[in-house]
């Protein structure tokens, strides 16, 4: 289907309310994937439904809170409990009637002997494929978790190549006035975002954090501090509203939280026109 | 809601570190929105809270599932929020077997003095949906409000199953003007 029709056919809005089959969910996914003017209609679709949600905000009873968190903490530990090794079963006391034979008195004894180390046998078998399927689901777990991980992470990735490789990109060289290394900022204005890959950056002093600015007529605006843990991929997004007149990125060294105007600046990088 | 300390990204990276903390900021930003669709679909309050409790326990553990490409966070929890709402009406056979509610149902929920803001919340989304046209509003009452499917929704009103689509997407393209003014 060509994007248009599904943007008009309604489809975007049903997936986006999870009212469609895995089959056809599927389908959007890719197209949302592929193509961009899918996936913005998305977003705008998703946005207005979370104005609903907002619209519609019922605070529930504040008691509810520590409640919930109480289910949290054994919702997560069922694991745990599944552990716990059950108790080996307790042989049924057996009323043998009195026998006339030795021999067979002793036969009985021997197949009731040989019983019981089978009971064992058995017990401790079940115990170690117990352990066993213990350790796959564990294994499993672990698999799905770093399979999601990956999976953002590629998604992050296309994310910021997005930025990267479309329309109103700029690459800006952010040089460093001290003669240190220059490190590379990508704005996008048509998306309002700037894209800085600090992958190759020092951690600050201690007690210090990075801070990012723009510089507008001369004037430097804050546009918030440089998280102190990068993020995966090394490339920090940054919204930027579009600043009319603005003439260049910089970055800062200021105290932990940031300062109202810069006090140490490390780099500059000009806008082109 | 309090202010957003953080994007959708660090959330998501903070709650798969999980916490008291975290948990604490994930309740106090989203708990509002998700009961505030849950409880116009269950109508009674103990059991929209618990429902709710369900919620934040499968957003708590599946937020290792939660994948930014195919949408957002916060439609996720809200998607979360409405399935396991219509998951427990079905469960209780209450949707498609005539016994659903054909009163006003956020306004019938919340009759409770304390939740006076919240009244007027849901009464202004309700308000907004009830300025859309008939066959539009039917629509959203359907979908939205009391958990159809597609299917169910295209028989009950006795609509092909496109228009169904086309009708939601006008009505929510439309409800999206009425809460930008």
């Amino acid at each position: 289907m060509n994007p248009n029709a599904y943007i008009s056919s309604g489809t975007l809005e049903a997936y986006a309310l999870r009212l469609l089959s895995p089959e056809e969910a599927a389908d959007v996914a890719a197209a949302v994937a592929r193509y961009p003017e899918v996936a913005e209609e998305l977003s705008r679709i998703e946005a207005g439904l979370e104005a609903m949600g907002a619209a519609g905000a019922v605070p529930p009873p504040a008691a509810l809170e520590d409640r919930i968190w109480d289910a949290l903490q054994t919702a997560e530990a069922p694991l745990a409990a599944a552990q716990v090794p059950t108790a080996p079963p307790v042989p049924t006391r057996v009323r043998v009637a009195p026998l006339r034979s030795k021999w067979l008195r002793a036969a009985v004894w021997t197949a009731l002997v040989g019983s019981l180390a089978l009971n064992g046998y058995f017990w401790k078998e079940k115990q170690q494929q117990e352990a066993v399927i213990a350790g796959t689901q564990t294994e499993l777990t672990q698999l799905r978790q770093q399979q999601a991980a990956a999976e953002a992470a590629i998604a992050k990735f296309r994310q910021s190549s997005q930025t990267i490789f479309s329309k109103g990109a700029q690459m800006i060289p952010l040089q460093s006035l001290h003669g240190g290394q220059t490190y590379m900022l990508v704005y996008n204005e048509d998306q309002q975002v700037a894209l800085f890959d600090m992958s190759n950056m020092p951690p600050p002093p201690a007690g210090k954090q990075y801070q990012m600015w723009a510089i507008v007529d001369g004037q430097p605006r804050s546009m918030g501090t440089i998280p102190l843990q990068q993020p995966q991929n090394g490339m920090l997004e940054m919204e930027q509203p579009a600043q009319p007149g603005q003439q260049a990125f910089a970055i800062s060294l200021e105290k932990v939280g940031g300062n109202p105007t810069p006090t140490e600046v490390l780099m500059l990088g000009k806008l082109k026109g | 809601m309090p202010p957003s300390l953080y994007t959708e990204d660090q959330l998501v990276a903070l709650l798969r570190k999980g916490g008291r903390e975290i948990f604490k900021y994930l309740y106090d930003h989203y708990s509002p929105a998700l009961y505030g669709v849950i409880l116009p679909l269950i109508g009674d309050a103990q059991t929209s809270q618990d429902v709710l409790q369900d919620v934040f326990v499968k957003i708590w553990k599946n937020i290792g599932q939660y994948d930014p490409a195919k949408g957002r966070l916060y439609t996720w929890m809200l998607n979360i929020a409405r399935n396991s709402a219509i998951d427990k009406l079905r469960s209780k056979g209450e949707i498609m077997k005539g016994k659903i509610r054909d009163v006003d149902l956020s306004v019938h929920a919340l009759h409770t003095p304390d939740q006076l803001d919240a009244k007027t919340n849901a009464i202004g989304l309700k308000e907004t949906v009830n300025t859309l046209k008939p066959e539009l509003y039917q629509i959203v009452e359907k979908v939205y409000f009391k958990g159809y499917t597609l299917n169910e929704t295209s028989q009950e009103l006795n609509i092909p199953l496109g228009t169904v689509k086309t009708r939601l997407r006008s009505a929510l393209q439309q409800l999206r003007k009425l809460m930008n003014r």
